[in-house]
């Protein structure tokens, strides 16, 4: 029995994919929309907006740098955390690392919403999205269209027992926050810095990719709130 | 045009966005209908379909190619399905099952592009990017404002997901 589907297999699959739903949707060009002046007008407008926003936060980055100084607090060691991750094996592949979990079956059905105690400011959720139980959660803020994408699932389920993170990333540094081991991922260029976390007693695993800074990144992880 | 040299770097890059626009603005403007059902929110996702494919016109080579017009597709249905799950946070109904269920037609195709057809719209179109389009990772979270990672995580578990599939029509 074939194992893997390969590269060219899924090219040729797409590409009947692909002319199927062209049909599907026809040539639609019956169809008007506005005039294309109105619609670069606005696009530029966007890009200004944009371009200003991110000029605004590195300001706010910097900012937050000092004000949470004392933070480090949360950076210190706990074997107990360790050995608590020890149902988690990590492989590290050349682009990627993929977290698998050999631990037991979890029974859980329904997904625990979730809160953020903080986030910087500007940036709301935007969207939710349920994806084989995974959901994911994308804050935004609309001034500066910068972006936090949340992603939290159960482990130890059939199909979510992996998490495949990319590692085109410089530094990769782990630390603990309220008892759970934290796997940060940064950037010196400009890919959105990320991290891996895995929630022992709930069995929940996360990763939050974003452009904010590492210590942005460990206060919104420090607040992310379960509602059980 | 003053707007011309902050969008767009080169003459060409904005002859080639108005080309694109003025052959696609119909289909996008029909996809985003068909979807959302509301001109004003069409002409929203139109809007932001429009914003992405212009941050990203060095990445699209022909006008006129069929890859090119499933581009244009996956974009605009992407915004809208974005604006549709905004104005409807609470409903539960799924695009695929509101809509695409009202599509007519039956066209042969091969049993992987079959199990491709049955994923979510969200997922089928990262692939098609990936695996016809070609495009990278990178470039898909560009065009569909998802996060590099989120892209690579969907390919990874689309790829578990068909493999899946397959075995079970084999088992069948």
């Amino acid at each position: 029995m074939k194992k893997r589907i390969t590269d060219r297999e899924l090219s040729r699959a797409a590409a009947e994919l692909r002319e199927h739903r062209l049909k599907e949707y026809g040539s639609g060009e019956s169809g008007s929309g506005p005039e294309f002046d109105d619609m670069l007008c606005e696009a530029e407008s966007r890009s200004r907006r944009r371009k200003r926003g991110q000029r605004i936060l590195r300001y706010a980055a910097a900012a937050a740098l000092v004000l949470l100084g004392s933070f480090g607090g949360i950076l210190a060691g706990d074997a107990q955390v360790r050995a608590g991750v020890i149902n988690w094996l990590s492989e590290i592949y050349k682009n990627s690392i993929v977290y698998r979990y050999a631990g037991p079956e979890a029974n859980e059905s329904c997904l625990p919403e979730l809160e953020l105690g903080w986030l910087p400011e500007g940036y709301e959720p935007v969207e939710e999205q349920d994806l084989d139980d995974v959901r994911i959660i994308r804050f935004e803020n609309k001034e500066t269209g910068e972006r936090i994408f949340l992603n939290y699932g159960w482990y130890g389920k059939t199909n979510h027992s992996e998490i495949f993170f990319d590692t085109n990333y410089e530094n990769h540094i782990q630390t603990e926050i309220n008892g759970m081991q934290i796997d940060i991922y940064l950037s010196e260029s400009e890919e959105a810095n990320g991290a891996v976390w895995i929630d022992e007693e709930n069995g929940i695993m996360y990763t939050i990719q974003t452009h904010m800074s590492e210590l942005e990144i460990l206060h919104i992880i420090k607040y992310v709130n379960l509602l059980k | 045009m003053l707007t011309f040299t902050f969008i767009a770097d080169t003459a060409e890059q904005r002859e080639k966005l108005e080309r694109l626009y003025d052959k696609y603005r119909g289909l996008m403007q029909h996809v985003a209908m068909s979807i959302l059902r509301n001109r004003s929110d069409a002409d929203d996702a139109v809007q932001e379909a429009f914003y992405a494919i212009f941050r990203n016109i060095e990445k699209i080579s022909s006008i006129t190619d069929n890859k090119t017009r499933s581009l244009i597709v996956i974009i605009t249905e992407n915004k809208a399905l974005d604006i549709y799950r905004a104005r409807e946070r609470n409903a539960t109904l799924r695009y695929d099952e509101a809509f695409m269920g009202e599509k007519s037609g039956e066209y042969e195709m091969s049993s992987l592009a079959m199990a491709m057809s049955r994923l979510p719209t969200e997922v089928q179109n990262i692939l098609l990017l990936k695996y016809d389009n070609g495009y990278t990772s990178r470039e898909i979270s560009a065009f569909l404002g998802v996060s590099d990672n989120s892209v690579r995580q969907m390919l990874y578990k689309a790829r578990k997901m068909l493999e899946k599939e397959l075995k079970k029509e084999v088992a069948e």
